[in-house]
């Protein structure tokens, strides 16, 4: 067989041990070894098991994402999520849909501490969904505002998709992280703004929120003002370069351990929770991320990725109509497969096609997340769809997809503004050099 | 068996202190160094090395960890439409296969472990000996190899009930 033929029977079995319900890390590893075996030859092989993982996990850039898998867990465990979703109903609480808006608010401020969708979404979800509930907000506002609100935390940094795709693609982690973060504000602007139309188009979802004096305010910003003042050390501090994505993960973890100590929020049970929560998702990732650069490796001798960039370069098809067709592939593997599978199954065959048209990767980067908040958003595999119903069970899972419909029309229209102005998502990289 | 899974669950509790340890090793290394660099002009020689090495820690004890909380990723929109008995034996099928990705890797480190130890290879900077933390992570994938086992003759026993 040549190795195109490989690549492609290669590709077959792997989507066949995937669906047969061979863990996606362990499938990706045995197809990866086994052609490359077969291409190369057995010590080809064992060189590629020997060297690639292990180049992978003794990394210092990659400590980035235990890291601020660590800082996300800690700030979980010690129910900081409480405080900034209180600020942020003082501050937007009296608008049409105010505790929605504010949910979106404390998503957006949470995002910034963690990398995980899922971990915003319960962390902001437990104490809003009982709070709008309460108040009567309509079921679809209620699940539409916190699943889209979770996903806020894939876009802005410290964002664990990106560090993915950095790792994959060999791109500046730093990079990817400041170009997350004008189009992760955009998104949550027009989220608040989905909310905001929505609830003034039909009044009966949501009730007028109480206005709150300055002294409120302010005595609910004193609750959580070390928690942003940490956000802004994190984001402020890679943008300027300060430090490297792994220090700033450090810095995090270390400065959300010593507050939530000095705060008392943090006991030696909670502490050692998030160590073992924080083991438990690295191992998860690391285990697909090494099975992903086994099968790269093989994919890459197969020559299937260069032929294919060639083939599409030389279509006599706009490159934007291409990144078009790609984004629509993405979506609806997204609506199959969850984010990491999706990517990294896909990153190997789209992204020589994507640099040989000349796309940054950088900004595509930003794209892939989009789509991938997009794909969280939609049935059957939307973990912060199955987080608002397991801390609601009662609330329909039609309502839940009413409710996010808005929210993925508002992804889909970031997505062409990304499109139509890159520059959105490259102007802070360019500042930094 | 429930004498297999005491011993594997006495295990992974010493090993969970161990990269726990390594963790805090390697966030405590990382902030020393920026703050160093920063405040009094002295990085931490060695940093990127040792935080390196700690991470191989981590990851080692991370990924048998999940593999017991049966955290690894799964496209099942398949295998849950299966029957109950199906559905055990085919997870015993794909655990098999699982097993045997992961003892082909476990080979591939050991082999390099041994020629690390026999080369004396040692990191740039630091001079620190690289075979231990190679074995670490051959260790780390036997344990992930021993839970894949447990589950995968879990699932058996679970098919022949039904």
């Amino acid at each position: 067989m040549n190795p195109i033929i490989t690549g492609v029977v290669g590709l077959c079995v792997l989507l066949a041990l995937m669906f047969a319900g061979v863990p996606i890390g362990f499938a990706m590893l045995l197809v990866g070894s086994t052609g490359f075996m077969y291409l190369v030859k057995l010590s080809g092989a064992i060189h590629i098991l020997s060297s690639v993982p292990y180049g992978l996990i003794s990394n210092y850039d990659y400590c980035v994402l235990p890291l601020f898998l660590l800082m996300g867990t800690i700030i979980l465990n010690a129910g900081l999520g409480g405080t900034l979703f209180r600020f942020a109903d003082t501050v937007m609480g009296r608008l049409p849909g105010g505790l929605a808006i504010a949910t979106i608010f404390a998503c957006g401020i949470f995002s910034a501490i963690s990398s995980s969708s899922i971990a915003c979404a319960l962390t902001i979800g437990l104490i809003a969904i009982p709070e709008m509930r309460r108040y009567k907000y309509d079921n679809a506002l209620v699940a539409g505002s916190v699943a889209s609100g979770g996903t806020l935390a894939i876009l802005i940094p410290p964002s664990g998709i990106l560090i993915i795709y950095g790792i994959m693609t060999e791109q500046s982690i730093a990079k990817l992280f400041v170009a997350g973060m004008i189009p992760g504000i955009i998104l949550a602007l027009m989220f608040i703004i989905v909310i905001y139309v929505w609830v003034r188009l039909n009044p009966t979802l949501a009730p007028s929120g109480r206005s709150t004096t300055l002294r409120e305010k302010m005595a609910a910003l004193g609750e959580c003002a070390e928690i942003i003042l940490l956000c802004l050390l994190i984001l402020g501090g890679l943008t300027i370069g300060w430090f490297t994505p792994t220090e700033a993960g450090a810095i995090g973890a270390f400065g959300a351990i010593a507050l939530c100590l000095i705060r008392r929020r943090l006991s030696w049970q909670g502490l050692k929770d998030s160590v073992i929560d924080t083991m438990r998702n690295t191992g998860m990732i690391f285990v697909i991320l090494t099975g992903a650069l086994v099968f790269n490796a093989f994919f890459a001798v197969t020559t299937i990725p260069m032929e294919l960039a060639d083939w599409v370069s030389g279509l006599a098809l706009p490159p934007m109509s291409i990144m078009a067709i790609i984004i629509v592939i993405y979506f609806i593997l997204g609506t199959a497969l969850d984010e990491l599978t999706m990517i990294l199954l896909t990153l190997p065959i789209f992204y020589p096609v994507v640099t040989r048209l000349g796309f940054d990767p950088i900004w595509f980067g930003v794209i892939i997340v989009l789509i991938v908040e997009m794909a969280m958003l939609s049935p059957p595999v939307g973990m912060p769809m199955f987080i608002v119903k397991g801390i609601a069970p009662d609330i329909p899972m039609q309502s839940i997809f009413k409710g996010i419909i808005p929210f993925c029309i508002a992804i889909a229209v970031m997505i062409a503004l990304l499109l139509a102005f890159p520059r959105m998502a490259l102007f802070l990289p360019g500042l930094m050099g | 068996m429930a004498f297999y899974t005491k011993v594997s669950t006495a295990m992974i509790r010493v090993l969970l202190v161990v990269g726990g340890i390594a963790m805090m090793v390697m966030m405590a290394i990382v902030v020393g160094n920026s703050l160093g660099r920063a405040f009094f002009k002295r990085p931490i020689f060695g940093t990127i090395e040792i935080a390196g090495l700690a991470g191989v820690v981590v990851v080692a004890v991370a990924v048998g960890f999940a593999e017991r909380e049966r955290r690894n990723v799964v496209v099942d929109i398949v295998a849950n439409r299966f029957k109950p008995r199906s559905r055990a034996l085919a997870d015993a099928f794909t655990l098999f296969l699982s097993l045997g990705a992961v003892a082909f890797l476990l080979w591939a480190v050991f082999n390099d472990s041994l020629n690390s130890l026999t080369v004396r290879e040692v990191t740039l900077t630091t001079g620190v000996s690289i075979a231990p933390f190679k074995f670490t992570w051959a260790i780390g994938l036997m344990i992930l190899c021993l839970f894949l086992l447990q589950h995968m003759i879990e699932a058996i026993r679970k098919g022949r009930k039904r």
